[in-house]
């Protein structure tokens, strides 16, 4: 078969073997009228018999031509133009069909998209492609982290299998340009790092080769380019201007192409070269200790080397260079440069992905179940044409492609909307997800995957919502459609009973978090953050101008305490250390906090054995007070106090309370100090308007001291963490709950005008508006148990998936049960009672002239 | 009066009727029709799906030639892979013959 002969079939051209065969069939008939005339019958009814007695040609000229290879394709575009034509001839059907689609591929599009994107798409870096993210896994099995920026620079200068290796790690300084000032978040990095990973400048270079100096780094860095854009207007002689960063003149050499976020999951708005960050940040060193953690590395393999080959090599150089410093050697892995590299975090990703896919697949079925519904309604319209049609002789095979055919191609439309809608709708959710301000280093992609994907789906749907439909068309039966019909409302219910149970757990989940005590009384507490590692302090003159601000703070009317702490409990900063088991030995990782003499006192924190500090126990190196987790894991039954840690003798055990998160935490340690540069400040007065004390602080300094806050917005920020996943949650059922109730909707009114005529006859017959109600309410009202039943008891099974975020909530939490069987009790009477009162107001006289 | 065809002899009986010389359908079915004493009245409904499958196959050619009647009509042929066919057909027929007569026997 040539390709004109293919074109031809899929235009619907009558190929030369039909005009054969149907030349062929006509010289049959015609003997055979020919033979019966001779018999003595007329001419007329000779032919007639004839025909009849050829039986059905119709399909003969179908089966005949289906003996020939090929014959689907012209099928195929006839169908294609016949649906086609269906469809443009019933716009509101096509549209709310193609829109359930829409929405229940497009949903599920934009998981996979994102979850393609970070875990499959390499992140936008110069020749990715021969790029690898490496991790060392140190401390435990699985923990895979970067490596101390000794190592790193030893590395990058003795490792044979790489051709690069580029070092950086995040960073925080406060910016001014004149008055304009911002605190922002930045990247440092080797200065290989825009040579390696680059895609080029908006305007000017990278860094320097000077920008290497361990001492005297070159003072240069790069702008991201949205950065240049929202903060410097887009102005091009921002180049070669100096910026002041934490009081140090620092020169802007280049602003970065436009979409160039560096290999980092949250875009930073500078890049600064490595060594600066010890010179912004000296209460804490890292540029020249192994005891700093983490400097992430990304590596250029020489070519020809494989992942494997440079793992090992890698492994032997760091261990080498270890061996000489005493220090164990490290597993090394390489994974692709995806934003989801770290094996960690894809474990921690991997829940909610799973959750948001299986929420994603509920809705895309139920919008199938939607789409099959629909599509048995108007099938159920087309009864009449079928059944001639079938009589004509066409075979019920093709028939049922053609009905398929149509879904497919409703579905077809569906995915390219759901396309056009995966450019953009993706990015928005991440806006939306991204707990903060900052944005997300990376966007995007609509590869061949996210496409390949959306054809699955495509297909998948018109399969879920044709078939059934159109199997039960042909097996005209209006009973197994009204069967299938039932089925289908129940499933879209149950699937929509399970989604809204989901996030009513979420929503609890939040509740309760709200509910959980943090454990220390942060009312009328105010939050004061000086920044002195900004500005460059030691920790001994930070020591003193805390001191100073004490003092000065302690003295406004209403003040009662001023503590100090480097770890302000449920806000976002953490220390630790690790402590071995007494008996066991195993390492422990525990929090580790400097804080002054009445830090515990000022937030009402009780001692429940030995004593809490006092003034001068402030800079012991002798003494500290642990919590009771510590004091309970560690010296079970006895008495902690008297016990030695580290070389600190434990002198108090103070209440558990909340220090890194509401659902998580380690033991924690309490250690008295003077005050350093990473300390903020915690003031307990009565009424004390913050304004008072954020102008005492300035009085101070006023290039460090930003606005006092209360200490409630940090607990509450702390409490919000599930909000996002909840909010997620709820936007899906939101959709689920308006499909099933568009599904609701449709069955009812459909049903109204199936049975017109009987609820006339019921009216003329006497009965009452109210009993009309009812029974169109009764109808669906079987479905909404049935499915609610099946949904919930499903969603009490799912929720195992949600046990990670379920804080505080079990997964078959009544209270969020009975909550999402209510919302959904009564969006169906809503959605039902439009078409119920519509059939309890039909005029018998007119619905039995009908038709 | 006409009875049904074994599933599967149609192929085999229009194999047969050709090897009397090229027929067109009409007469291929005005033959069956003859030689079984008016018992096999093949419709064409399955004659011509059956012929196309022949030519498909390439057991059978067509050639359009005027008809006895002057008409054009489609004539088919047997060509040697039909005959070879033909040979097989017959043999898997009688075998299921003696199948069927072994069943009706022993039962």
């Amino acid at each position: 078969m040539n390709w004109r002969n293919v074109w031809n079939r899929l235009r619907g051209k009558p190929s030369a073997h039909e005009e054969e065969l149907d030349e062929e069939l006509a010289f049959h008939i015609e003997m055979s009228a020919k033979a019966l005339r001779e018999q003595g019958l007329s001419p007329e009814e000779a032919l007639h018999r004839a025909r009849r007695g050829a039986g059905n040609l119709t399909l003969a000229r179908e089966q005949a031509r289906e003996a020939w290879a090929f014959v689907w394709l012209r099928d195929f575009g006839q169908d294609v133009r016949y649906g086609a034509r269906a469809l443009r001839a019933n716009p509101g059907y096509t549209l709310t069909t193609v829109a359930a689609l829409t929405l229940g591929i497009g949903v599920t599009g934009i998981v996979f998209s994102i979850f393609n994107t970070l875990v499959y798409a390499p992140m936008n870096l110069r020749d990715a492609a021969s790029l690898v993210h490496v991790l060392a896994e140190r401390r435990e099995p699985g923990r895979f982290s970067g490596l101390p920026w000794p190592e790193v620079r030893h590395l990058a200068k003795n490792s044979k299998s790489v051709q690069a290796l580029v070092g950086f790690d995040m960073t925080g300084a406060r910016i001014s340009r004149g008055d304009f000032v911002w605190t922002g978040r930045g990247i440092v990095a080797t200065e290989n790092f825009f040579d390696v990973l680059g895609t080029g400048f908006a305007l000017g270079r990278g860094f320097s080769a000077s920008t290497g100096d361990l001492k005297n780094p070159a003072p240069e860095m790069v702008l991201h380019y949205d950065t240049w854009r929202s903060r410097f207007g887009g102005d091009p002689k921002i180049i070669g201007e100096w910026l002041d960063v934490n009081s140090f003149r620092i020169q802007v050499t280049g602003v970065a192409a436009p979409g160039f976020d560096g290999p980092f999951p949250v875009a930073p708005q500078f890049w600064l070269p490595a060594p600066w960050r010890d010179k912004l940040h000296p209460g804490l060193l890292t540029i020249d200790t192994m005891d700093s953690c983490c400097t992430e590395i990304m590596a250029r393999l020489r070519p020809g080397v494989t992942r494997e080959q440079a793992t090992a090599e890698l492994a032997t150089v760091s261990a080498a260079f270890r061996e000489t410093l005493k220090r164990k050697a490290d597993r090394f892995l390489l994974t692709d440069p995806v934003v989801l590299s770290n094996p960690r975090f894809f474990k921690q990703a991997a829940p909610v992905f799973l959750a948001a896919g299986v929420a994603a697949l509920l809705i895309l079925l139920l919008a199938c179940a939607n789409a099959a519904n629909m599509q048995l309604a108007r099938a159920m319209s087309r009864r009449r044409e079928i059944a001639v049609r079938i009589s004509l002789g066409a075979g019920r095979g093709r028939l049922l492609r053609q009905l398929v055919t149509e879904s497919l191609l409703l579905a077809a439309l569906a995915s390219t909307a759901s396309l056009a809608l995966s450019i953009w709708l993706p990015d928005f959710v991440l806006r939306f997800v991204m707990p903060s301000e900052d944005r997300w280093g990376f966007s995007i992609q609509l590869d061949w995957r996210v496409v390949a994907a959306t054809a699955g789906l495509t297909v998948l749907a018109a399969l879920f919502s044709g078939l059934a439909p159109a199997l039960s068309v042909l097996r005209e039966t209006v009973r197994s459609s009204n069967r299938l019909r039932f089925v289908l409302l129940a499933i879209q219910v149950a699937l929509c009973a399970t989604l809204l149970s989901g996030s009513a757990l979420l929503l609890r989940a939040v509740q309760a978090a709200k509910a959980v005590p943090a454990g220390f009384a942060f009312h009328d507490v105010a939050r004061l953050r000086p920044n002195l590692n900004s500005s460059g302090a030691n920790n001994l003159q930070s020591a003193s101008v805390i001191g100073q601000l004490r003092e000065r703070l302690g003295a406004i009317g209403g003040v009662s305490e001023v503590a100090h702490t480097n770890v302000v409990p449920l806000g976002d900063s953490f220390t630790g250390t690790r402590f071995p088991h007494p008996e066991t030995k195993v390492e422990r990782p525990v929090g580790f906090a400097h804080v002054s003499a009445n830090f515990l006192r000022t937030l009402r924190i009780p001692i429940l054995a030995g004593r809490d500090f006092e003034p001068a126990d402030e800079g012991r190196k002798d003494v500290f007070i642990i919590d009771q987790a510590l004091a309970r894991e560690f010296w079970p039954g006895r008495n902690a106090v008297g016990q030695v840690l580290g070389g600190r003798t434990v002198i108090g055990v103070a209440a558990e309370i909340h220090v890194q998160g509401l659902h998580s935490g380690e033991p924690q340690t309490w250690v008295p100090s003077k005050g350093e540069a990473a300390s903020e400040l915690l003031i307990r007065h009565s009424g004390t308007p913050l304004g008072d004390l954020t102008r005492a602080a300035l009085e101070l300094d006023r290039r460090v001291f930003p606005a006092a806050e209360p200490y409630s917005l940090t607990v509450e920020k702390a409490r919000e963490q599930a909000v996002t996943a909840a909010a997620v949650a709820s936007a899906m059922s939101g959709l689920a709950l308006s499909l099933a109730c568009f599904g609701l909707y449709g069955v009812a009114a459909y049903m109204v005008g199936q049975r017109r005529k009987e609820i006339g006859i019921r009216l003329a017959l006497g009965a009452r508006p109210a009993e009309i109600v009812t029974l169109v309410l009764g109808q669906n009202a079987r479905a909404v148990a049935a499915g609610g039943v099946i949904g919930v008891c499903g969603a009490a099974g799912l929720g195992q998936l949600l046990t990670g975020m379920l804080y505080g909530v079990k997964p078959a939490d009544p209270p969020a049960l009975c909550a999402a069987l209510g919302v959904l009790g009564l969006t169906a009477l809503a959605a039902t009672w439009p078409p119920a009162r519509r059939a309890s107001r039909i005029d018998p006289s007119i619905a039995l002239r009908h038709e | 009066m006409a009875s049904e065809l074994m599933p599967g002899t149609l192929d085999l009986l229009v194999l047969k009727t050709l090897t009397r010389g090229p027929l067109h359908g009409y007469g291929i079915a005005q033959y069956l029709l003859a030689a079984s004493a008016q018992h096999l009245q093949v419709g064409e409904g399955s004659l011509y799906p059956a012929l196309q499958r022949l030519l498909v196959n390439g057991w059978a050619e067509a050639e359009w030639k005027a008809s006895e009647t002057g008409r054009r009509a489609r004539f088919y042929k047997l060509t040697s892979a039909g005959r070879r066919r033909l040979k097989e057909e017959e043999q898997e027929f009688d075998r299921m013959v003696d199948a069927i007569r072994m069943v009706l026997k022993t039962s």
